[in-house]
């Protein structure tokens, strides 16, 4: 009985963008409020930024589930390198134009004109660092015709500083920042994910120790964590099937974590 | 694939690795406690021998004591002598203070303990005295009149030859050859040489030296009758008749010293002067 507990436990942190796997903590809930209040505002890009797994890419799909209904919105997970094909999608998914030729930047803007939009159409362009320089011009130019207002994420680095420095800083544009989890946050996020999933006993089994020492491992990170509690329960899997007298089921074990880490690479070992 | 006795393995070995060092400082401060339990006491034996020590260099000032030079001697004695006679009873209270505010003053109130000793100082005069204290000069130890008739009897028994070293021995106590008692005084404090010194001085007839150093052997100790009689010559030697004779009164009230009675009626009789 456990033993599915275990498992489908290990489904709920598979690594997967899905609006309804989001957990609204107490930071992350101003954030995305922040968001939704500046894609009201007449700006013309929004910057979200931070590390790599603090959470961008499932804020930018929560927003696009939660305005899809209220405007028109596109959201680009996976970047388009290729000018042509980036113009080509946009005149395709926002004003349902299909052309077979080729669609340069003017064409574009002459094409843009001749729709009206009672709100602005907004694009969500994940990954934004993965476009060109000469693109992400396109892209600002865009924005300065106002007729398509775009929300980007970025991964903050130095070089990816530069880029949003080069590229909007002139721009009327709100930046947010996303962080990692705190202890707390996380102890949260994990026991709300699972009792999300009705794993209310596993939810259960997770105190302050555990999570610091989670914490501990991938600071916090949100898509670490996913990654080390899915060997976790793999883990955990295991010795219910293998050696279930090696279970406290009071308390997740602090050697089980450590050895989800060695498997997922996160101790050195 | 999950291999869990290959990770438990990892898992083991990863927490060996992160608690040897650890175990390491751990077994360092252990081993380091040992052997501070063990080389501790050794250290504190020889820091309690060297606290000894410096205690007794304490006790003992070498460079605060009035002896310092001849100039300091003779112009505190100069005070001293022109003090009234209260001195005496402020004596036990300069004991307690530091020896670098100290204040050479006659202390009385140790009679009650002195004994009554004849001593035969009285009935030698300043020659006999001379070639007497000649042999101690090469001793620490403490002037006693036991120890002087010895050396009467023998200079009485000693052939002409032996005589002629006795000059020798005078040639050399000149007050060149007192610096060097002088500086073994200074050196251990030891009472017998103080006496010597003053005995030597008052000899040479410089009183207000013999007083001096007559008075630091009262200071060293009290129950010398040697050291009050040179003091109370040295006073009557000095012009103080009136108070050697107060200081061998109050003396006397504490002790049943005859040289001191004999001293004290020659001095009151005018026959000493």
């Amino acid at each position: 009985m456990k033993s599915s507990f275990y498992l489908s436990s290990k489904e709920v942190f598979l690594d997967v963008v899905d609006a309804k796997e989001y957990v609204q903590l107490d930071r992350v809930s101003t954030l995305y409020q922040s968001l939704k209040d500046s894609v009201k505002k007449p700006l013309k890009m929004i910057l979200l930024y931070g590390k790599p797994g603090t959470g961008k890419s499932m804020m930018l799909n929560k927003l696009y589930e939660d305005i899809k209904e209220q405007q028109k919105v596109v959201m680009y997970h996976t970047p388009l390198v290729d000018e042509t094909e980036f113009l080509k999608s946009l005149a395709r998914d926002i004003y349902g134009i299909r052309p077979f030729e080729e669609l340069n930047f003017t064409q574009f803007n002459e094409l843009s004109e001749h729709y009206e939009f009672e709100k602005t159409p907004l694009v969500l362009l994940d990954e934004a660092q993965l476009y060109s320089a000469t693109l992400m011009e396109k892209i600002r130019l865009i924005s300065d015709a106002r007729k398509i207002k775009f929300v980007i994420t970025l991964h903050k680095t130095e070089k990816e500083d530069v880029i949003a420095k080069e590229h909007f800083q002139t721009r009327i544009w709100e930046s947010l920042e996303l962080h990692n989890a705190t202890v707390s946050e996380l102890k949260i996020y994990i026991q709300k994910k699972l009792m999300k999933n009705n794993c209310f006993d596993v939810a259960n089994m997770f105190d302050n120790k555990n999570v610091k020492c989670i914490h501990n491992i991938t600071s916090g990170n949100y898509r670490d964590t996913n990654k080390l509690l899915d060997a976790l329960f793999s883990l955990y899997d295991w010795y219910e099937e293998n050696q279930p007298t090696k279970i406290n089921y009071s308390n997740i074990s602090t050697k089980i974590i450590e050895m989800a880490a060695i498997r997922t690479g996160f101790i050195n070992a | 694939m999950l291999n869990v006795h290959d990770l438990e393995r990892r898992w083991l070995k990863y927490k060996i690795k992160s608690h040897l060092p650890h175990f390491s400082l751990a077994t360092v401060l252990v081993t380091a406690a040992v052997l501070l339990f063990f080389y501790l006491p050794t250290i504190d034996n020889t820091e309690e021998i060297v606290k000894n020590t410096e205690d007794k260099k304490a006790v003992l000032p070498k460079e605060t004591l009035p002896v310092e030079t001849d100039n300091d001697i003779k112009r505190k004695s100069t005070q001293k002598v022109q003090m009234p006679l209260e001195v005496p009873q402020n004596t036990q209270k300069q004991e307690v203070q530091h020896p670098s505010s100290m204040v050479l003053k006659p202390s009385l109130h140790f009679m009650d303990n002195i004994e009554d000793t004849l001593n035969p100082y009285m009935e030698m005069d300043d020659k006999e005295q001379l070639e007497q204290e000649s042999p101690l000069e090469s001793s620490n130890e403490r002037i006693e009149p036991p120890s002087e008739k010895p050396v009467e009897k023998l200079q009485e028994g000693l052939p002409p030859k032996e005589k002629k070293q006795m000059l020798t021995i005078k040639k050399n106590e000149d007050e060149s050859d007192l610096k060097d008692v002088i500086r073994r005084f200074k050196k251990n404090k030891n009472p017998a040489l103080s006496l010597f010194i003053a005995k030597r001085y008052y000899a040479l007839e410089q009183y207000q030296k013999s007083y001096n150093y007559a008075l630091i052997t009262n200071e060293i100790d009290k129950n010398i009758d040697e050291s009050w009689i040179i003091f109370s010559k040295s006073l009557v030697k000095l012009g103080q008749h009136e108070l050697a004779t107060l200081t061998l009164k109050t003396y006397l009230k504490n002790s049943k010293s005859t040289q001191a009675e004999i001293l004290l009626r020659k001095i009151e009789a005018g026959d000493f002067r």
